[in-house]
């Protein structure tokens, strides 16, 4: 191995949700300076200067990121956590541009509700008919509606609006959602069952339409769809990482056990923006992969490989083994000057030469570091 | 019997983060492989295969011994198990073509195992019923 070199202690935390502040809140009270980052906009769409990243150089310990718009010189950090969060939105309703129908999930709406508990609204609330829509344009899988009853449940005890819920495929063969759907139907709450709906939303609300029934609604309550953070794929063109196809950040390799660390090391993902799963999960995930960071940052040092994979284009059959065989996933196709072929992304490869080993018509080799510098300087 | 202390020559083929560690920590406090040892690092178990092997009988050694970190302890994750697949293949190899297999060993071990390491390759010799049999 190469000889140490001196981590730079400071951490920079990319992201402005919960993540993002949990994370740098971590760090702090580890007693590392921390550099925030919102990366807000994609770049080149303006916006403050300072507040995205363009690009990201070094290695582990020492790298030297460059922010959009800033005229002043990159800033260097030890490692990165990208804690973008995630976006939890109505799914599956195109609500046309200008209509005044409000569309909620139902935790907003259950936390929209416990906001305006106040007399004079406490009235408004009892008078609005609200549709609580399942199943559009998709099922809605069992714990999304047992939640969703939930938050009914909350609107029901604190408000008590008409409420109407709407559902296709409803299997009650849980004893929670048993539960949920007897004690709603109990307070009052209409259950509609359809096989096609229709939503129109005009002046006085929204219109559903099934086969058997016509109802106006003026608040429109939709199960939350889960989507990756807005700008994953423009930060991981612009740092080296990977986005899965689902279009969340993605951790370098699931057999890796301790997920959070990326193709690039030292760079890492923490919570929403990686991981699908319970805020409880989420937080513990952002804890788990601070501890890495932190240990990394104390640790002081850190080694680069003496050697790195290289690929001869020219003799590349485009077999893919490499790509299969690399644990580090550092190995992806890339057509340069007209010829497709393997290439090692070395920010990513550690050198361990696997690829060598495997390579059927021996067209990688392990090359000094120092060389690989070479090369990029020319 | 065989000679316990056998001095022809040995390539050790190893994983440098396990058994190179192992030979550094082993050089801090004044120990060393016997000369008849040939020490070859490799970056990772995984970047062994089966020319390198042959390649070092090739070069005169009587006996190679193949060593990689312990199992789930690879930083390549499935280095150990790429090493212990391609020596058992190149063990193949070497009884087809008339080469006995004990000549090639294979062994995992973590950095701190260095005294097992210096164990081994001094008990690397030929099984007793093969030397009674040449006796």
């Amino acid at each position: 191995m190469s000889d140490p070199r001196l981590i730079d202690p400071r951490v920079m935390v990319v992201g402005q949700g919960e993540d993002a502040q949990r994370a740098a809140a971590l760090a702090e009270a580890a007693g590392c300076a921390v550099v925030r980052v919102p990366h807000t906009g994609a770049n080149g769409d303006g916006g403050a200067s300072g507040a995205r990243i363009a690009g990201v150089d070094g290695y582990v310990g020492g790298f030297s990121v460059r922010l959009a718009g800033a005229d002043e010189a990159p800033v260097g950090v030890g490692a990165i956590v990208m804690a973008l969060g995630n976006r939890r939105m109505p799914a599956g309703v195109d609500v046309p541009k200008g209509s005044h129908v409000p569309v909620m999930t139902p935790m907003a709406w259950a936390e929209k509700v416990r906001r305006d508990l106040r007399e004079e609204y406490r009235v408004a609330w009892a008078r609005r008919r609200v549709v609580v829509l399942l199943d559009h344009p998709s099922d809605t899988p069992k714990e999304t509606a047992a939640e969703t009853l939930r938050a009914v449940q909350d609107v029901i005890a604190l408000a008590h609006p008409g409420i109407y819920a709407y559902y296709r495929n409803l299997q009650v063969d849980t004893h929670q959602l048993e539960r949920l759907t007897r004690e709603t139907r109990e307070a009052g709450v209409v259950y509609c069952r359809y096989d096609q709906v229709e939503l129109a939303f005009g002046e006085d609300g929204v219109t559903v339409t099934t086969e058997e029934s016509q109802r106006l609604g003026d608040l429109l309550v939709v199960p939350e769809a889960i989507h990756p953070p807005v700008y994953a794929g423009d930060l991981a063109a612009r740092t080296g990482i990977r986005v899965g196809g689902d279009g969340f950040l993605q951790d370098v390799n699931m057999r890796h056990v301790g997920a959070g660390e990326t193709v690039r090391r030292g760079i890492y993902v923490a919570g929403r923006c990686h991981l699908d799963a319970d805020a409880e999960t989420q937080a513990a995930d952002v804890d788990r992969v601070m501890a890495k960071v932190l240990a990394l940052v104390a640790g002081g040092v850190a080694r680069l490989p003496d050697e790195f994979a290289q690929v001869a284009s020219e003799e590349c059959i485009r077999c893919l083994t490499c790509i299969r065989t690399c644990p580090h996933g550092a190995i992806e196709l890339r057509t340069s000057e007209e010829v497709t072929a393997a290439h090692v992304v070395p920010e990513a490869c550690w050198g361990c030469g696997m690829c060598v080993a495997n390579c059927p018509v021996r067209a990688i080799t392990l090359v000094p570091a120092a060389e690989l510098v070479e090369q990029e300087a020319v | 019997m065989s000679d316990a202390r056998d001095t022809s020559p040995l390539v050790l083929i190893g994983c440098q983060r396990s058994a190179g560690a192992a030979l550094a920590r082993l050089a801090d406090e004044g120990r060393a492989l016997p000369a008849h040892v040939q020490w070859q690092s490799v970056p990772c178990g995984g970047n062994i295969d089966e020319l390198m092997i042959l390649e070092a009988f090739e070069i005169g050694a009587e006996r190679v011994m193949v060593v990689s970190c312990a199992a789930g302890a690879c930083n390549s994750v499935v280095g150990d198990e790429r090493a212990r697949r391609r020596t058992a293949a190149t063990r193949e190899l070497l009884e087809a073509i008339g080469i006995e297999g004990w000549r090639l060993r294979y062994e995992t071990m973590a950095p701190n195992m260095g005294a097992d390491l210096l164990r081994w390759v001094d008990a690397f010799v030929a099984p007793v019923e093969e030397s009674v049999g040449e006796a």
